[in-house]
């Protein structure tokens, strides 16, 4: 016996023509035979009016989804969100807003016939993948990978400036087109998406449950308070730290999170405070008063650790900023986005123009010599020091 | 006046003791009464189980739930494996993920084909470390036998924590000395050179070592508990103090450091200052009893006992112990509740608990003890006869816990007319030579306050005084509240046969606990009536009555009060005064110490009946 899901991608595959403008629809959310994607189906198909190709989102028919109301609310606020960002540079176009597809499936005996809605919409199919840069990130150089990085930053900047905040910003939800030579970097799937302006969808869920992607989840996703309008900004902000960590070291920003044992106890001492408390505004309170004491402990993740490829000369800026990316607490992570692309910048710059840095580095090497002379000093006197009280002792 | 060594001592609360953690990189035996357990507050333990919260647990569950999503992002991100199986980027992120799901061999397998593709020596020191997680030595070391390897920092730090692992620490030290050679700064290799030569009692060069590396990393609350821990080692407890507050400031979950810290503040008697700490803990953690503990004890020493009673009750909660049970009754005891104080000490000493508990074994003795003060000798003896009785008895004079207990049996005996029996008891336990240290102590104390006291007999009386002083200086492990007692025991026999002059001796020593003490505030008042000094000794005597918070003391110091003053009075031939005072010490109706009265009447009739 076929799925619902199973007969609806058969009967789009075969459709000649699907509201009277796409055609050769072709699904494109499964990858050696697995799903892609939460909860909906995507088909690229093209668009006999503008004569391009699209992408049409289905939401999923799978029974399980089909009864989640958490879900099925996200995937109708998508195309909203999307209408707000219309003609918007570096923002995915929504093509046509939500319509439904009606999908007649026979009862099992064959008397009948069940009709289910299936509601869909369609916006710019954008091909290239970021994945090719992020997992070859060594064979890159660093110039190059600032320039992507600025992009990134412009479309997520993009998005705030329209009080949409993605909080799935990930390296599958990037994709990319060249405009005039330039690489312009567009966020995708904007199903966990939200608007500053409009109130948050019940998760029913007593168990805090990170909004978007689990490696780049920011502690105050995994606390829940992502739902709330304005913290949902910081969550982007965190993910985009993420992706500078992985743009320039071998390792995932993740592996190098969970490996501190005060981020872990930080993170289960917040949930257990958060837990006690039922609204998100006494969540985001307790979170305000409960931080001051927990965030001593941990230490910022530096992208010049073992395995990184970041060049001497902006070694310190950009663990700078990636400390301010992502910092544990959301209070504390920089907010203006522009600023963090003049620091790209700087960088770049700084890269361009080695010699001027030259003597900074420089200046850093003779610190840690005297450092280390300083030390040997130390140790030299503790030794002196132990061999005359064992004399006096004898 | 005498102290009772028996109320002296363990009357407070006790904490279970805990390992120091150095971090590299924590039938009622004879119910003689019947006693209900206190239901209402075993209710009430109950319902604060069903609460309690533990950030240690969530934190467990959090990272089981980051583990299945780390499992689906690895499936995930193997379908790109066409794509790019010749990226060493690529195959770090799936050992990266393989390892966040908990699967480290697959970690292992994908570390392995990216060191045949990589040039560098990431890959090197990435696979090291997971063979360390997978505790596979021998392989890391094999990985790492080569002239480039035994050159690189990060690897000497794998091979020294594989030869921690081994336990063989002479060739963990050699190999952390190498990398600092190659990297004196870095504060992994610091760390780790302090922890070992913390570990060979180095101490001097683990303090050092603990210091660069806090130069180097400021923000790590074990580096610091391991310098405290060095600085304690060296006897330096004022700089153990600040580095351990320096960690708790650093982290307040670290219950290592805050264990140590309270420990420490405790030992200093300065236990309240610990109370935010602990109380910040709990916060967060409701399930470690060893907290609620320390909070418990530091509450008490701070006069909150409502407060300490809620903590003890968390305890209980967390884990219930003939420990917990023993500490409420203590509590109670102090708010003057005895009633509950009793059924508490009835609860912990349930199935004989006593016989391997070290809770229950205070309770034992805190039982008799307070039966003993609401004059309950018989229901005392009831317990006490079957324990003392039992072939056991040899193994229990052993424990210091149990010290108390055979105190108030010898007390109960007193009262209940066997004085002999008693003595004997005393004599007999004093001769065995494995009682433990705290016992002989209290042993001595009572024959002591026997022959000083109760049955006046001089030779005795200072036999036992100069043998209580110098069993105090060779114990080493009784509890510290037994020397002040025990030292104004001894000036009291002195100044009760005329050795004023070696009571004078010990003054200095006991005037710590004067204006504190009631006890020792009296002897003093004795020793300035002794010479003369009615005066100051009169008023020392009343501020002693004052500070007492037991009636039945009270009126055993006004009682002694009252026959010195007479006996003063009269040497200064002021028989009607010196009548006065011998008259109230005579009084039937109010004589707590019979031989005080007797003496006072031989003295009035000395005196002769008044013209």
């Amino acid at each position: 016996m076929k799925s619902q899901r199973d007969i609806l991608i058969e009967e789009l595959e075969k459709l000649d023509v699907l509201d009277g403008r796409y055609e050769q629809l072709r699904c494109v959310s499964f990858s050696n035979g697995e799903k892609r994607g939460a909860f909906s189906l995507v088909f690229r198909a093209i668009d006999r009016l503008e004569g391009k190709p699209v992408a049409i989102k289905f939401f999923d028919p799978a029974p399980k989804f089909m009864r989640d109301t958490y879900r099925l609310n996200a995937f109708a606020r998508e195309p909203e969100i999307l209408q707000r960002l219309l003609g918007e540079k570096r923002c995915l176009q929504l093509v046509a807003g939500m319509k439904t597809y009606l999908l007649n499936i026979p009862t099992q005996d064959g008397a009948a016939i069940a009709t289910f809605a299936c509601d869909y919409f369609s916006v710019d199919w954008i091909p290239q993948e970021l994945d090719v840069i992020f997992e070859r990130q060594h064979e890159i150089t660093a110039e190059k990978k600032l320039l992507l990085f600025n992009e990134i930053v412009l479309a997520v900047e993009t998005l705030h400036r329209h009080e949409v905040f993605h909080r799935d910003i990930k390296v599958d939800n990037l994709r990319s087109y060249e405009d005039a030579l330039k690489l312009v970097v567009i966020a995708i799937d904007l199903g966990t998406a939200a608007l500053c302006d409009s109130a948050p969808i019940a998760d029913n869920s007593d168990y805090p449950q990170p909004v978007g992607h689990i490696k780049y989840s920011s502690p105050e996703a995994c606390c829940g308070l992502a739902i709330d309008r304005e913290i949902g900004r910081f969550t982007d902000i965190y993910a985009l730290g993420c992706l500078l960590f992985e743009l320039f070291n071998k390792d995932l920003f993740a592996a190098q999170v969970h490996k501190d044992i005060h981020f872990r106890t930080a993170l289960g001492a917040l949930i257990v405070t958060l837990i006690m408390h039922k609204s998100l505004k006494q969540k985001i309170d307790a979170w305000k008063e409960n931080i001051c004491i927990l965030r001593p402990s941990i230490a910022p993740v530096q992208v010049t650790i073992d395995g990184h490829s970041v060049p001497p000369e902006i070694q310190v800026s950009i663990d700078a900023l990636l400390n301010e990316l992502t910092a544990f607490d959301y209070q504390q992570r920089i907010q203006d986005l522009e600023t963090v692309r003049e620091r790209i910048w700087s960088m770049i710059r700084v890269i361009r123009n080695r010699k001027a840095h030259q003597r900074a580095i420089e200046l850093k090497k003779r610190y840690r010599e005297n450092r280390m002379r300083k030390i040997q000093l130390r140790e030299q006197r503790l030794a002196e020091y132990l061999s005359n009280s064992r004399r006096l002792l004898c | 006046m005498l102290t009772d060594l028996e109320k002296a001592v363990a009357t407070s609360i006790e904490v279970q003791r805990r390992n120091i953690a150095v971090a590299l990189s924590d039938d009622a035996t004879v119910p003689l009464f019947l006693t209900l357990p206190p239901i209402d507050e075993l209710q009430s333990i109950q319902q604060l189980r069903e609460v309690q919260a533990s950030f240690i647990e969530i934190a467990a569950g959090a990272s089981d739930r980051f583990q299945e999503h780390f499992v689906l992002q690895h499936q995930l991100l193997l379908r790109k494996q066409e794509k790019f199986s010749e990226s060493e980027t690529y195959l770090n992120h799936l050992a990266n993920l393989a390892e966040l799901s908990g699967d480290l061999e697959a970690g292992e397998h994908y570390l392995r084909s990216a060191s045949s593709i990589a040039t560098d020596r990431f890959f090197a020191r990435r696979l090291e470390a997971n063979l360390l997680r997978q505790r596979k030595l021998s392989e890391m070391e094999a990985n790492s036998a080569d002239e480039i390897s035994q050159n690189d920092y990060d690897t000497l730090l794998h091979i020294t924590y594989g030869a921690v692992l081994r336990g063989n620490y002479d060739r963990a030290l050699a190999s952390v000395e190498r990398a600092l050679n190659i990297d004196p700064i870095d504060y992994r290799g610091r760390m780790l050179a302090g922890a070992l030569y913390l570990y060979r009692r180095e101490y001097e060069r683990a303090v050092q070592n603990f210091k660069i590396a806090s130069e180097d990393r400021g923000n790590s609350s074990a580096l610091f508990l391991n310098l405290a821990i060095a600085y304690y080692c060296l006897s330096d407890v004022a700089k153990a103090k600040i580095a351990v507050k320096k960690a708790v400031s650093i982290s307040p979950l670290d219950a290592e450091a805050i264990a140590f810290y309270a420990d420490l503040a405790f030992k200093e008697g300065k236990a309240a200052e610990t109370i935010s700490c602990l109380e910040k803990f709990t916060r967060y953690e409701q399930k470690n009893a060893a907290m609620w503990s320390r909070l418990a004890r530091a509450y008490y020493f701070a006069d909150r006992l409502n407060d300490a009673l809620v903590a003890l009750r968390n305890e209980a909660a967390a884990r219930e112990s003939c420990g917990v049970w023993n500490n409420i009754g203590v509590v109670y005891s102090r708010m003057g509740n005895s009633q509950r104080a009793l059924q508490f000490y009835q609860h912990a000493i349930q199935g004989n608990a006593f016989e391997h508990d070290e809770g229950a074994q205070l309770a034992l003795g805190n039982l008799l003890s307070l039966l003993n003060t609401q004059r309950m000798y018989q229901e005392a003896l009831s317990i006490a006869v079957p324990v003392v009785e039992s072939e056991q008895i040899t193994e229990f004079v052993k424990k210091k816990e149990l010290s108390r207990f055979c105190v108030a049996y010898l007390t109960a005996l007193v009262n209940s007319g066997k004085k002999d029996q008693a003595s004997g008891l005393a004599d007999q336990w004093l001769r065995f030579s494995e009682t433990s240290q705290q016992l002989q102590l209290g042993l001595i104390s009572y024959q002591l306050t026997r022959h000083s006291l109760h049955d006046p007999d001089q030779n005795n009386a200072l036999r036992y005084a100069h043998l209580a002083l110098q069993s105090l200086d060779a114990c080493t492990t009784c509890a510290p509240e037994l020397r002040p007692a025990l030292v104004n025991n001894v000036v009291f026999a002195y100044l009760e046969f005329g050795k004023i002059e070696d009571a004078a001796k010990l003054l200095p020593e006991l005037a710590r606990e004067v204006h504190k003490n009631p006890f020792s505030t009296a002897t003093l008042g004795l020793y300035h009536l002794k010479r003369g000094n009615i005066q100051r000794g009169e008023e020392l005597y009343r501020e002693a009555i004052s500070l007492s918070a037991d009636q039945a003391a009270r009126e055993s110091i006004r009682q002694k009060m009252n026959l010195e003053l007479g006996k003063a009075y009269l040497l200064q031939g002021d028989n009607r005064t010196a009548r006065k005072y011998l008259e109230k010490a005579a009084h039937k109706k109010k004589s707590m110490i019979p031989i005080i009265q007797e003496q006072a009447i031989s003295v009035l009739t000395t005196i002769g009946r008044p013209h």
